[in-house]
């Protein structure tokens, strides 16, 4: 019912009070007027309003005019309203502003009047109309709202804007004002004005309770963050996608909306329960809640048969992520879809989203699970060639040359007309040549020119073919053909390359003069060029190869100087130094290094450069030079973890602090200076005020002592200190080495957690350091010796694997194969103990472990001879390793009973014995043991 | 235009006076009665409700198994507590709640206590001080006395961290997984993340760590409390990636977006050991 209905209910009581007119003599008598009133109304009621009307016209043709009658002028008004006869509508409320000016309703009236323009399309009177009630405080909020819809109508948006910014340009009270936000919201949208929008956004989600159809402001959300995308305006799009609600926040707040109304009616019975005259004003406003109800209930269930509007925004979600570049973001929204939403249409866009999210994270090994599954799911979809192409290029990005090969060749078959057939085929060749498979990398480059002869890679694989010549091997060919690209391609992008390969060619090919006179030419050509640093450097090469040394020299040196990366600018300086050293010039190696120290004072490698500065100093008989020099330097890196070249110059130091001062060949010895104390001298040396508040400084020193005391051949003042450090500084106080060292400490003394806390630190914070594999070898220790051996061979695996551990390979490699024996994996066991056992450099102890270790891998085989032989091996070859020694003679002699060789067995039971050095062993009296239980006891 | 029917004239906007949460602690009997107490008190099997008759105030007892539930007020310090929380101020929190865990303590097994959401947030209290184990041991306690599902499974929550200092990393990430799939609510949700994350993190799976961090500004933006740990994860979880950008860009975020939280203070420090 409307609010209309009601109140011409509530006027029916009035007209027993008016007075008739009376009817024209001769004419049929008119009902009463109080009976035709009440039929009248029971039209209105009924919702025949043209008829209503039309009644009730004929009623006050028979009343006087008096202030008892304005409410049937209003209603005859309503009713052409409601009856969508806005002009008669316009025509009544005028009569009524006419007879009632002052009447009470006649603020309602002008509205109205208002408001059957605005549906009458009067657009300008209709604005017009409403700017004039908006001062009224009563019809303030749906005068301005109508206005704005009126400006709207005939596009005067500004005039629009302003209307609802009085409307809603403060707090959101009322549903009125709702509205205006709303459509204010999209006016600042259209406008491109995102601050504004999004902060009216913002309103109106903070009020999301006032809103009287949530699922239509829903959408009408998304659709404000469609057009700020469309319009590339990612971040405001992101973020008005991010107040669209998910399906079951629409299905709660709409329950809660319900709720909140059915409350209402509660709320209102109990208002007439306790004083029954409300009910003639509540039953109509319950009825209109109810009716509200409804229409929810309505929307609701149509929009719970709707399929879930969740991964459509989530979809858009991702994608201004993906715009914004917050790939991971990306990754985590679209991966949510393909997680929660088994079907519908969005599945297909969001994996194909996710492929390009992960690929750009370089995510390669993710991004090819959902390549493969894309093209399970959606064989045919529309990304389907793109999908087939990244297969292989992700493959690629992964250095998977061998995986992207099988990718290309599999999508070539699949998707034979792909779009991206040309780009597959070059980049097939590409993988081969990765691969470093080169004659098949040819042919595929082949391929590649005979389908696509004029494409946009044939260039690029013209030379690449060339190139796989020359990495072949094939000098000749492949200079023949770096010629032929040069004759063919005078101005290609390669030519600066090509030559220098050429160059290289000829430097395989001992053409020494040819490469110095190419290389020459080669900077004349191209000055500027970023790779001169590497021509140069094979121009020192050719001096040097062709014994002209004096002249490879300053060419290294330039070459280093111009060089665009740290292998060939590494590569050229230590190139110079070693033929300044082979020259004897130390001089010059310190003048070589003092210019690098110059020229890039902040290089990591300056560090390593004063150290051979110090070196040269040394060499030349400068020590007390050389101290300063390694002394100053250690002192302005010492408070710096990160510099872990600082420990390199700290072992130099005290290197010179130990070594003994020639005497000079004219003193007398009864005159020459007594030698001072080296720890005292390293004490003065790196004094300074600077590092007494320095954690990484006192540890540091304390590593100098410990270098001290292990060149002096002084073990346990070495551990001390190493302890020292270990036990009084903070894992973030040390460098690298000194971590690992710590932690290689610990793990002696079975402190597992402590050590694990610097290994940790070790491998967060410096996992490009040299002294990483510290952490590998202590991290997979650790795990060992709690018998987590998964995890240990984790650690050891990523150790050889991941890392390419240099300095603790022994260990770790150790690692490895004792952890795959406590597996019970023994072929593998054999494998890596056989490794370990047969590497030159490592021969000691590692092979005394080793060996026996085989010993024991054969035992568990039942294989006792073998096992035999192992164990004698130990104890005959490795007898400084005593007890790997005892633990062998031990084993040899349980195989020997084994076998049965009772007498054997004894025999080596005594052996054992015999060894005084063993006789401390545990063995010692498990051999005696042995021996009484074979009846051989003494 | 929407306007199908005239509302003419304007509603009367009915100004209905909220009744303020009741103060009085009413019970609610199962036979439906109400009882008016001026406050309970538990004391064996019975309910001890203060009773004002006329001018004087007496005792009356109910056998617990009778109530329906006792109206007890929400304590204001389920607010102040989590903001305490929020703030990274964990023992300042822990003194907040633990009058209230205690009061409600004897009230466990009677509807509309206020004890689990209570003994919740003393678990993270004790959780932000790093007492692992004492957390773990009252989670668990109110995951077996709670009938409120979603409290079980924040209860349970809290038994990942114990679990992933015993390196139990397979079940941590089946409690973190159950409660991703079961939960409706939000700030469950988050915590869960962040855990799962943290699952991740420990065993130093960056990428999947970074995936399951930002699970929580992308989806729980509005679980504030939840972000700072969600932030420095990924930020440590983009370092082990050796994206150091991004890991910087996560610390910057933290200690511009919640400076004042516990964990901005690491991210502060962190950022200071970031190579420059």
């Amino acid at each position: 019912m409307s609010r209309l209905v009601r109140q011409a209910a509530l006027f029916c009581g009035l007209l027993f009070f008016l007075g008739d007119v009376g009817s024209a003599p001769g004419e049929e008598a008119p009902p009463d007027l109080a009976t035709a009133h009440a039929q009248a109304m029971a039209e209105f009621q009924a919702g025949n309003f043209a008829k209503a009307a039309t009644d009730l016209e004929a009623i006050v043709a028979r009343v006087e005019v008096t202030p008892q009658v304005e409410p049937i002028f209003y209603t005859i008004g309503s009713a052409y309203f409601n009856a969508g006869d806005y002009p008669k509508a316009i025509a009544a409320f005028k009569i009524y502003q006419a007879k009632f000016p002052k009447g009470p309703r006649a603020a309602g009236v002008a509205f109205a009047i208002a408001q059957s323009n605005l549906l009458s399309k009067n657009f300008k009177e209709a604005a017009g109309q409403m700017a004039a009630l908006e001062n009224d405080p009563a019809l303030r909020e749906q005068a301005l709202l109508f206005e704005a819809e009126a400006f709207k109508a005939t596009n005067k948006i500004d005039d629009a804007m302003r209307a609802l910014e009085k409307l809603a340009g403060q707090d959101l009270q009322t549903n009125d004002a709702m509205r205006g936000a709303t459509m204010l919201a999209q006016f600042y949208a259209q406008k491109g004005d995102g601050a504004k929008a999004l902060a009216t956004l913002e309103k109106i989600h903070q009020k999301i309770a006032l809103a009287d159809n949530i699922i239509e402001l829903n959408a009408l959300t998304v659709d404000l963050g469609d057009k700020f995308y469309n319009k590339q305006q990612f971040k405001e799009a992101l973020a008005a996608y991010r107040y669209a609600y998910p399906r079951e926040q629409i299905i709660q707040l709409q329950n809660n909306r319900i709720a909140r109304m059915q409350r209402r009616i509660e709320e209102n019975l109990a208002a007439v329960r306790a004083n029954p005259s409300e009910i003639v004003r509540l039953a109509p406003v319950n009825n209109q809640i109810k009716e509200g109800i409804a229409n929810a209930q309505k929307l609701l269930a149509e929009f719970e048969k709707l399929p879930s509007i969740t991964p459509a925004i989530y979809l858009r979600l991702g994608r201004c992520f993906y715009e914004l570049d917050r790939k991971w973001e990306a990754v985590v929204v679209n991966q949510e879809i393909l997680d929660r939403f088994k079907e519908g249409p969005e599945r297909e866009p969001a994996l194909f989203g996710l492929i390009l999210a992960l690929a750009d994270v370089n995510q390669p090994k993710r991004a090819l699970e959902r390549c493969e599954q894309y093209l399970r799911e959606f064989k045919s979809g529309p990304n389907a060639p793109t999908v087939g192409y990244l297969l292989g290029a992700v493959a690629l990005q992964a250095g998977d040359p061998q995986g992207a090969e099988n990718y290309f060749n599999r999508i070539l078959e699949a998707q034979p007309k792909s779009t991206f057939r040309e780009q597959i085929r070059y980049l097939l060749g590409n993988a081969k040549f990765m691969a470093g498979n080169y004659p098949e990398a040819v042919a595929a480059y082949k391929n590649y020119l005979k389908e696509f002869p004029k494409g946009a890679s044939a260039e690029d694989v013209n030379y690449r073919i060339a190139l796989s010549a020359l990495f072949a091997g094939k000098y000749q060919d492949a200079m023949n053909q770096l010629q032929d690209y040069v004759a063919k391609h005078p101005s290609g992008s390669f030519l600066p390359d090509a030559k220098y390969r050429l160059a290289v060619c000829k430097y395989a090919a001992s053409l020494y003069d040819e490469v110095i006179a190419d290389c020459q030419a080669w900077e004349k050509q191209f000055p500027g060029n970023p790779q001169l640093g590497e021509v140069l450097a094979l121009l020192g090469d050719a001096y040097a190869a062709s014994d002209r040394e004096n002249a490879a020299i300053p060419v290294y040196i330039r070459s280093y100087q111009t060089a665009t990366t740290d292998e060939v600018m590494n590569y050229s300086l230590f190139a110079a130094s070693k033929l300044l050293q082979k020259a004897g010039d130390w001089d010059k190696v310190s003048e070589l290094f003092s210019g690098f120290v110059k020229d890039k004072p902040d290089h990591p490698t300056v560090v390593s450069a004063l150290f051979w500065i110090g070196k040269a100093k040394a060499h030349d008989g400068k020590i007390d030079e050389a101290k300063q020099l390694a002394a100053e330097t250690i002192k302005k890196y010492i408070d710096d973890p990160k510099r872990d070249a600082v420990e390199q110059l700290i072992t130099q130091l005290a290197q010179f602090c130990v070594k003994k001062k020639r005497p000079a060949e004219d003193a007398p010895a009864a005159v020459a200076a007594p030698e001072p104390d080296p720890g005292a001298e390293l004490d003065r040396l790196l004094a300074s005020p600077a590092n007494e508040e320095s954690g990484t400084a006192k540890a540091r020193i304390l590593f100098a002592k410990a270098e001290l005391a292990r060149l002096q051949r002084r073990p346990d003042e070495e551990e001390k200190y190493i302890a020292q450090i270990a036990a009084d500084f903070k894992p973030e106080e040390l460098s690298p080495l000194l971590l690992g060292e710590a932690g290689d400490y610990l793990v002696a003394k079975g402190k597992f957690d402590q050590a694990a806390g610097f290994y940790q630190r070790l491998q967060d914070d410096f996992p490009k350091s040299h002294m990483i594999d510290y952490a590998y070898n202590g991290l997979g220790e650790i795990a060992f010796q709690k018998k987590d051996y998964a995890k240990a061979l984790r650690y050891f695996a990523d150790g050889t694997e991941k890392i390419a551990a240099a300095q603790k390979l022994k260990d770790i490699s150790l690692g490895q194969a004792k952890t795959y024996f406590a597996l019970g994996k023994l072929d593998e066991a054999q494998k890596a103990f056989e490794q370990v056992a047969s590497v030159r450099e490592w021969r000691g102890e590692a092979t005394a472990f080793s060996v026996y270790s085989l010993g024991q891998i054969a035992a568990k085989r039942g294989k006792w001879a073998e096992a035999n032989a192992y164990y004698q091996r130990v104890y005959v070859g490795y007898q400084k390793f005593l007890p790997w020694v005892a633990k062998a003679y031990i084993a040899s002699g349980q195989s020997f009973e084994k076998l049965n060789k009772v007498q054997e067995a004894a025999n080596t039971y005594r052996e054992l014995l015999r060894n005084e050095k063993l006789a401390g062993f545990s063995e010692a009296a498990e051999a005696r043991s042995r021996l009484a239980a074979l009846g051989q006891g003494s | 235009m929407h306007h199908s029917r005239f509302t003419f004239g304007f509603v009367l906007v009915l100004l209905l006076v909220l009744v303020s949460p009741a103060r009085a602690q009413n019970i609610l009997l199962k036979t439906g009665q109400t009882i008016a107490t001026k406050g309970v008190r538990r004391t064996g099997d019975m309910v001890m409700g203060k009773v004002q008759v006329g001018a004087s105030s007496g005792e009356v007892g109910y056998q617990a198994s009778t109530i329906a539930k006792i109206e007890f007020p929400e304590p204001p310090q389920l607010k102040t507590t989590a903001a305490l929380l929020a703030q990274g101020l964990p023992n300042k929190a822990l003194a907040d709640i633990e009058a209230v865990v205690k009061y409600y303590e004897p009230f466990r097994d009677v509807p509309g206590n206020w004890w689990a959401p209570a003994a919740l947030l003393k678990v993270s209290a004790l959780g932000g001080m790093q007492l692992d184990k004492q957390a773990e041991m009252l989670g668990d306690e109110i995951r077996k006395s709670t009938t409120d599902p979603e409290t079980a499974r924040a209860a349970q929550l809290q038994l990942v961290a114990g679990l992933v200092r015993k390196e139990n990393y397979e079940k941590a990430l089946q409690i973190c997984d159950a409660v991703i799939k079961e939960s409706a609510r939000q700030e469950v949700l988050a915590e869960a993340w962040v855990k799962k994350g943290d699952v991740f993190l420990a065993q130093r799976e960056w990428d999947s760590a970074v995936l399951a961090y930002l699970h929580v500004p992308v989806f729980y933006e509005d679980e504030k409390q939840w972000i700072p740990p969600a932030l420095l994860g990924s930020a440590r979880a983009f370092r082990g990636l050796e994206d150091l950008e991004r890991a910087k860009k996560s610390l910057n975020d933290l200690t511009a977006g919640y400076p004042k939280s516990a964990q901005a203070e690491i991210a502060r420090a962190e950022l200071q050991k970031m190579p420059k």
